[in-house]
This record gives structure tokens, sequence and C-alpha cells, in this order.
């Protein structure tokens, strides 16, 4: 008989576990929004959002883990690991933030929904 | 590469470190550094090592005090022959207090300054070059130093005259160069570090280390502003509950959240402030950066303007020795998630003058220890050089 192993995360898990879930949307966004980030990153993420290129693995992980937070899925990902991720104090829910975010990236996409 | 010399030039030191008064909304103005008078001498250096850091100063919030005389209360009274154990007594349980304070500052602090803000990491052990590291001194890392290897430019020579070339001469080479760059960097420390006073700690450090100050500091990057040598601890534990920039020179415009950097915008901070409080130290972390195997992985990368590298965190003891952590020091936001609308709340309404008298204020903790912890790398895309850079960098503590 298998027996599952359920791990779960806290803290910046995402920066030493790559494989942890939602690990490449929180490094995205630590990396572009994070207080300490240099300011001007977020330009660069929405240009590269922008061009959308299928080769850019890393952005289509980045958008697919999006789409599914959008559409109402949040398994194994801890209650304040985007609040970490994007450490501001502009937005009032992580459900804000992540309309917010969708919207500066894919203006012209109508945003995930989980119906 | 001789020993580190004595740590941060004093005058540097206290003009970074000048209190900041803060204004409240009843219209009086405070330091962070005020404790009752009324209590013991011996308590108030007690309340002073409280990890909590309230806008009255450690330990001074509404009914911390209280605990503080109640402790007094219960103390027995001393009398000629017990005056000894009574002493005894006292000293170690402020050295208990501090042994339990065992973040970056890991020795006791005499405060001769007189200023109690002054935390223990001020006058802690200085940061060894002689520490191993995969058994090799990091004074061998210094020695092969090269800021390119970084993406950074080498110190720019004094300027003398507008018809002189600022620019070093690139076309020297080996140990010729290296001394170049470090008479060049301890002049641009000492010509720098009044306008721009986190550069001070530096200031009497070893010629190699202002050389590397003088590089970090021609790169478009703050770990060495907001998260190094300059001040005390309180410049970090203000950070986090006021949003105070250690960034801004200004302790006028510092205490109403104007960001050091881009003065266009409020300072914001996160969860934590963290820094690595000695000089030395500081710069060996940028030093043992450049040859990490991790760090190169992302500086030697193709680089593609819109692609952003990913954080990473890199254990401590792999970039100051099983003891860096030592040199590490920071706050963290209590009550975190929750505490930070209302930090935002309480700022918005203490910056207009408003009324706080019903308003939690934010609160503050000291992180314990560093031990087990991170050097979290911040990249950036130089954009000039076509090359990817470290942004900012700072200690984190351990997560399991």
């Amino acid at each position: 008989m298998t027996e599952e192993i359920h791990v779960s995360y806290s803290g910046e898990y995402w920066l030493k576990h790559s494989d942890a879930p939602f690990a490449t949307f929180l490094a995205v966004v630590q990396s572009h929004l994070h207080s300490e980030a240099d300011p001007d990153n977020f330009a660069a993420l929405k240009r590269r959002a922008q061009s959308d290129r299928p080769d850019d693995a890393e952005l289509q992980t980045f958008r697919s883990e999006l789409s599914r937070l959008l559409a109402g899925d949040r398994e194994g990902l801890p209650s304040d690991a985007i609040g970490l991720a994007a450490d501001g104090d502009d937005w009032s829910t992580d459900d804000e933030f992540l309309l917010w975010l969708w919207q500066q990236l894919y203006p012209n996409e109508p945003v995930p929904s989980g119906q | 590469m001789s020993e580190a010399a004595e740590p941060a030039d004093e005058r540097g030191r206290a003009e970074a470190d000048r209190p900041v008064e803060a204004r409240l909304s009843d219209g009086t103005q405070t330091t962070s550094q005020e404790t009752p008078d009324h209590l013991s001498a011996d308590l108030r250096e007690q309340m002073l090592r409280d990890p909590r850091f309230t806008r009255l100063g450690w330990g001074a919030e509404p009914g911390v005090e209280e605990q503080y005389v109640a402790r007094e209360a219960a103390q027995p009274v001393a009398d000629a022959e017990s005056d000894q154990s009574e002493e005894t007594v006292t000293g170690r349980r402020v050295a208990e207090q501090m042994e339990d304070e065992s973040s970056g500052a890991a020795t006791d602090a005499e405060d001769n300054s007189g200023d109690p803000a002054e935390e223990a990491a001020d006058v802690s052990v200085p940061f060894s070059v002689d520490t191993e590291v995969d058994s090799e001194p990091i004074k061998s890392r210094f020695d092969r130093w090269d800021p390119e290897r970084l993406a950074m430019a080498r110190p720019p020579k004094p300027e003398v005259s507008e018809a002189d070339d600022v620019q070093p001469d690139d076309r020297t080479e080996g140990n010729d160069r290296r001394a170049e760059d470090e008479r060049n960097g301890v002049a641009y420390i000492a010509a720098s570090k009044d306008t721009r006073p986190w550069l001070a700690p530096a200031a009497e450090c070893e010629p190699i280390v202002q050389s590397v100050y003088a590089s970090i500091d021609q790169s478009d990057g703050h770990g060495h502003i907001r998260h190094g040598a300059m001040g005390s601890d309180e410049m970090q534990a203000r950070r986090v509950a006021f949003n105070e920039d250690p960034a801004q020179p200004d302790p006028e415009k510092r205490a109403l959240g104007v960001d050091g950097i881009d003065d266009s915008k409020q300072h914001y901070c996160g969860k934590d402030s963290t820094r690595v409080h000695d000089a030395t130290a500081l710069a060996a972390v940028y030093v043992m950066a450049a040859e990490h195997p991790e760090v190169r992985a992302v500086l030697d990368r193709p680089f593609d303007e819109n692609v952003q590298p990913r954080d990473i965190a890199v254990p401590i003891a792999e970039l100051l020795g099983s003891d860096g952590h030592e040199f590490c020091s920071g706050f963290t936001l209590k009550g975190w998630p929750e505490a930070k609308a209302a930090r935002k709340e309480w700022l918005q309404v203490a910056r207009a003058g408003g009324d706080l008298s019903e308003m939690p204020e934010p609160e503050v903790e000291r992180i314990p220890t560093f031990e087990g912890g991170d050097i979290k790398i911040v990249f950036k895309r130089n954009l000039e050089a076509k090359r990817y850079g470290i942004y900012t960098l700072f200690p984190r503590p351990f997560e399991e």
C-alpha cells in the first residue's frame, strides 16, 4: 500500500523548493513586485508577458499558475504566501492582487474563472 | 592582507545614527531613546535591551513599564552582606537577556556614548577575514576580488580637475591595478562618506574593503545602504515599525517616510528588515558571492533585458563562515500579515497629525538569531552592460 505524504510549506518556501506548489508564480511575483526588487522590474515583466513566447517556459508556468489561482485553485498554497511574495500594502486581499496582476499583464484577455 | 582594522568611523556613525525625532499626534516630539526617568538605572538598561521596540523606545510601551516596575518591586532589598550577590543577580539577568538576544549582537553593549539605541551589534567583535569557508580564508577571496565579476565598476579616481580623466586606467594590470583600486577606493570613501553616510562604516576598514564599497556604491543597488553597517539596529526597527528608510539621510524626511532612493515616493518595508552590521562582513558577502556557484549561475547566464532572474537564498555559512550569523541582525513586524494593514492605517493617521489614542501602534520584535539562515540575493538587469548584477542582499533567519 502506498502511503501519501503531504508536505506543508511555510515562509518563502519557493526560494528553496522550486517544485513546490505555485513556486514559479511566487518566485516571479517576488522578483518583480517585492519591495526589495528593482522598481523597473515590473515593466519588464509586462513586456515579457506581452511577447508571450512559447519557448519561455518560466513565463508559461507563471501564467498557468496565475490562471489556476484566479480560478480558485489554492491547493498547497500557504495563506500568507502571496502576501510575502508581493509584500506591498496596496491590496486588501489576495484576490484583489491576483485580479490586478492579470489585468496588468494580460489586459486584452478575459480573467480566468472557476466557472 | 592584514587583519581588519578597528570598527566604523565614530563621527560617520554618529551622524548616521542621530536620533530620529518622531512627531507624535499630540504634537510632542520624542526620540526613540527615551525611557522613564523614574525607574532605576538597572531597570532602564533592561528595558533598553527588551526586544520589543515601540515609538516610545525599547520596551517602553504602555503596560510594559508596569511590568518592569513590578519586577523591581519584587527584587530583594540589598544589604551590606548581599550587595555583591544582588549586583551579581542583576548583572546575570542583564547578561541572560543579552544572551537571549542572540542575533548579530554577540556581546553586551557598554553604552559609553549614553546613546541607549546603540545596540550590542555596534561593539561586537569585528569580522575577521581570516575566517575560513571551504577550508580557505575569506582573505584570499579579497585578494582575488575583481568588481567586474559582479558587473560593477572599479572605484573612480578622485576628481582633481575637470580636465582629468576620472576613470581608472584599464590597461593597469595585476597588483598595480589592485593598488590603484585601493587608493581610489579610500579616496572615494573619504570624499563621499559625509554626504553618503552608508559609506562611513567602511572608512576605518582595510583599503581593500573600502575598494569593494566604492565599487558597490557605483552600482545601482541598495544592499550596502539599507542592509549594511550604517547606524544602529534602531534604524532597522524603525524601518519595520514606521517605514522609515535608512537610505534617507534627512532625518525629517526619514521620519515622514520619504524614500531615500526615490524621494518622489513613500518608503515601504515588508515583514522584516535585516542587515549585516559589520562593514567588513558586508564587503565579504559581496566578495564571496562573486565566486559562489549559485550566484555565478545567474550572473553568467545569457542576458535578456526582459527576463529578471529569481531571487536566491545562499546559506550565511557559505559566505561568512560558521559564525557568520553573529554579524546579522534585524526585526520583524509583530502580527504579520494582519499588522501590515494596521501599520498602514496608523502611519496615515500619524503623519496627518490625527488622533492615535484608539489605534494600536505597530510593534516589532527582534529576530532572535540568524543561525542556519541565508543571505537573500536580489538581482538586477544592467541594461547598459547587458549583464545581470546584484541589486541588493540581506540576511534571512532560518526557515523550516
